[in-house]
């Protein structure tokens, strides 16, 4: 493996998909907040909340760059549509498994059974994680596709 | 088939993200599980035939009563027969979180008991689920030594009773399967009934045999959650309490939203076309639910539903919608339901409202008031508040001068409504006032958009010719939603231009001490409507804001007459015969009542003053 290479293109594709995330929210595609919903794991305060967020992201990025890597190895395929598959399964994943635990093991995440106590927590957001807005799936499927065609491009 | 009895004779029972409404007779004719705007498993309210329903009731005449238990969401109605006296007991079970966490409970559960008090009584029990608004019945299965199942796609509906399985029969019939039960219970007996449903598998099922301890926990959660409301003082405190445990029957807990009413298609002219769907969150009704939920010291549910609109907007920002699902989702697509008949005849029943589409101004001044209300409490506003109420500011300036649909959302043409326009007033004054708190300069344009706006309302949305505020900027008609230029401190309620234009809405607007929102059948729909319940609270808030504390406390104890039985209120009332139209329950006319019974309470205590000084 090589680690140089990983880590670059890593950091590199994180920085794009935080960015298309980031850009589909201005553009009201979805109330998606990743750094958010990763930094309020730590802190109730938002504004911390979101610093915290990024940096866990960043940091989770990294980290799938060395799996997307060890499948390209292993599967002996180096190329952007291999990337790009890879990235579509993750977010396949994040969507339909991840976000359905997450109000299980998030601290500050009202579950989609809460009542009638009421709720100051971050909402629940439900299968494919429809509940922050319908094109919630396809900015997060963009977003990773984009991130694994990165990898896939450029690792050689 | 006859159809249901009146909406006054019905109560609501809920757990924050279902509701279900109760007859008199003892049938659940309406409930949506998993959340508000989710199909309808009986929807009888809407369709006496294919609505499907859930009752227990006595066999042959009896007379009833439909009462909450003191203090809760529990419903009680009694039956009286020639032959005993038998109450029937319902609820959705409720917890605590903490509880939930400490034990299994089911995901949804309705528990209904009955006791005989008197004598014996034989009763019939008919389970009728018609998932999907009653397009088609499903079919049911007895398991032994667990209940009856039903399965609609991946949901679950299980029933459970204390009687014998093998008392229940099964009725297969072409379109799905019924459950029927006749029993003969004696004085000193109880026979339970427990739902639950469960999106989940496995689900949790709760033992029949532990339903009196869920049903004791339900009254003691909802004992001590009223338990926390501040005493307005007055006469009128009960319905203070029933009011706000009608409300927060209508928020949904996972978001904070709080939906208009837990129907759709009750309509408010029965036999005609107006038939909405009020399962959404109106972001008209923010500043008032916001104050009635401060001021009786629910800070938790008010900073809930605060936290909710900030979010749910982000989709539209900085512009805002009229309407939004509990979950902040902007597309509420009208569908008709053309397989029901609609309560009375009223077609089409619709899902979804079209109000999403229309623009109306003057949700920024309710959400800034909202958002004032809260604020002004805390000592830190984050970032994302921050933006929020900037944003609201930006898009009011370029928005004010246009048209809109107003606060009454009345199709066809646009207008220049004076409400609309003193709500975008209100927002400047509030983007000022919080602009100052967080030290940050706002823009001249907002200094000179707020005078401009005044200077027009106070040109053109006042008629000289007729003494008084009016409807629209330049025009003659009346409109109720003027009572709340007081209320949201645009002018003082003592002010000469307000008490005449209180004297106009008086004048023109009101029949037998009920107020209808504009001049009936003035709005290009078809049909009429009746008086509008939030308007008849508005004009006894504006009385006691006006320090005539005699006649708003005269006012609105004749409008309390008007309540129904269980304390609950419609969105409309006819001032004629007191019937309730629209849907039901309304949290609108609710959050009304609240605040006129505090400012009532506040006139009371300053006139004291001044008679003692």
């Amino acid at each position: 493996m090589n680690w140089l290479v990983a880590m670059t293109w890593g950091f590199a594709a994180t920085v794009v998909l935080t960015t298309v995330m980031s850009g589909s929210r201005s553009l009201g595609w979805t109330r998606i907040d990743m750094p958010l919903l990763l930094g309020s794991m730590f802190t109730a305060n938002r504004d911390k909340a979101k610093w915290i967020g990024f940096w866990v992201h960043l940091v989770n990025g990294w980290i799938f760059a060395f799996i997307y890597v060890a499948a390209f190895i292993t599967a002996g395929v180096m190329s952007w549509w291999f990337g790009m598959l890879i990235g579509l399964v993750h977010a396949l994943f994040v969507l339909v498994v991840g976000m359905s635990v997450l109000p299980g093991m998030h601290p500050r995440m009202a579950s989609e059974k809460r009542g009638p106590d009421p709720t100051r927590q971050l909402e629940p957001p439900g299968f494919l994680a429809l509940h922050y807005g319908k094109q919630t799936p396809i900015a997060t499927i963009i977003a990773h596709v984009v991130y694994g065609g990165i990898l896939g491009y450029f690792y050689h | 088939m006859k159809q249901p009895v009146n909406l006054e004779d019905y109560g609501v029972i809920g757990d924050c993200r279902s509701a279900a409404l109760v007859s008199k007779e003892g049938s659940i004719d309406w409930c949506c599980f998993q959340r508000f705007d989710a199909p309808a498993v009986f929807c009888r309210l809407l369709d006496a035939e294919r609505g499907g329903s859930f009752s227990v009731t006595p066999l042959g005449p009896f007379e009833s009563t439909i009462s909450y238990l003191p203090l809760s969401n529990v419903i009680e109605s009694e039956f009286t027969s020639k032959t005993g006296r038998v109450r029937l007991t319902d609820c959705f079970s409720v917890t605590s979180e903490a509880e939930k966490r400490a034990q299994l409970w089911p995901d949804q559960e309705i528990l209904r008991r009955i006791e005989c008090v008197e004598g014996t009584q034989t009763m019939r029990m008919v389970f009728n689920p018609r998932p999907s608004y009653g397009k088609k019945g499903v079919r049911v299965e007895k398991r032994s030594g667990w209940g009856i199942k039903c399965i609609e796609s991946t949901d679950l509906l299980l029933f459970q009773t204390s009687l014998p399985l093998e008392r229940l029969v099964v009725v297969h019939g072409a379109d799905g399967d019924q459950v029927h039960a006749e029993f003969e219970i004696a004085a000193g007996n109880q026979i339970w009934f427990s739902l639950t449903y469960s999106d989940e598998g496995p689900a949790v099922v709760a033992p029949i045999s532990t339903a009196n301890d869920r049903l004791a926990k339900t009254l003691a959660y909802w004992r001590q959650w009223i338990g926390r409301c501040k005493r307005v003082g007055g006469l009128h405190q009960d319905q203070v309490e029933r009011s706000i445990l009608a409300l927060k029957l209508m928020s949904f807990a996972p978001s904070g939203a709080v939906i208009a009413a837990p129907t759709t298609s009750l309509p408010e002219d029965p036999g005609g076309v107006r038939n909405w769907d009020y399962r959404y969150c109106w972001l008209r009704d923010a500043s008032m639910t916001i104050r009635a939920l401060v001021s009786t010291g629910f800070m938790d549910e008010a900073g809930a539903y605060l936290d909710w609109m900030i979010h749910s907007t982000r989709l539209t920002h900085p512009e805002l919608q009229v309407v939004y699902s509990v979950y902040g989702n902007t597309k509420l697509s009208v569908r008709e339901i053309p397989w029901l008949s609609g309560f009375e005849n009223s077609t089409p029943v619709r899902v979804g409202n079209s109000a999403a589409d229309q623009f109306q101004l003057d949700l920024y001044g309710e959400v800034a008031n909202g958002l004032h209300e809260l604020i002004s409490q805390l000592s830190h506003v984050d970032r994302e508040t921050r933006h929020f109420v900037l944003g609201i500011g930006k898009a009011v300036c370029k928005l004010w001068e246009r048209p809109d649909h107003g606060i009454w959302e009345i199709p066809g043409e646009k207008a220049h409504y004076t409400h609309s326009k003193v709500m975008a007033w209100l927002s400047l004054v509030r983007l000022r006032e919080f602009a100052q708190k967080i030290g940050q300069r706002l823009p001249e344009e907002v200094r000179i958009a707020e005078e401009r706006i005044r200077a027009v309302i106070e040109d053109q949305g006042y008629n000289s010719a007729a003494g008084s505020y009016v409807q629209t900027l330049g025009g003659d008609k009346m409109d109720a939603s003027l009572l709340v230029l007081p209320l949201v401190g645009y002018c003082s309620a003592s002010s000469p231009r307000l008490q005449r234009t209180i004297d106009a809405v008086s004048e023109k607007l009101s029949r037998n001490g009920l107020i209808y929102r504009y001049p009936p059948a003035s709005d290009g729909l078809p049909g009429g409507e009746a008086a509008f319940g939030i308007c008849s609270f508005w004009m006894a808030e504006a009385l006691a804001r006006s320090n005539q504390h005699d006649r708003a406390r005269s006012w609105f104890d004749e409008l309390l007459k008007r309540k129904n039985s269980v304390g609950l209120w419609s969105e409309e009332i006819d001032p004629d015969t007191g019937r309730f139209l629209g849907n039901y329950p309304q949290a609108f006319t609710h959050v009304g009542l609240v605040n006129a019974a505090v400012q009532i309470e506040k006139a009371r205590l300053r006139q004291n003053e001044k008679e003692a000084a």
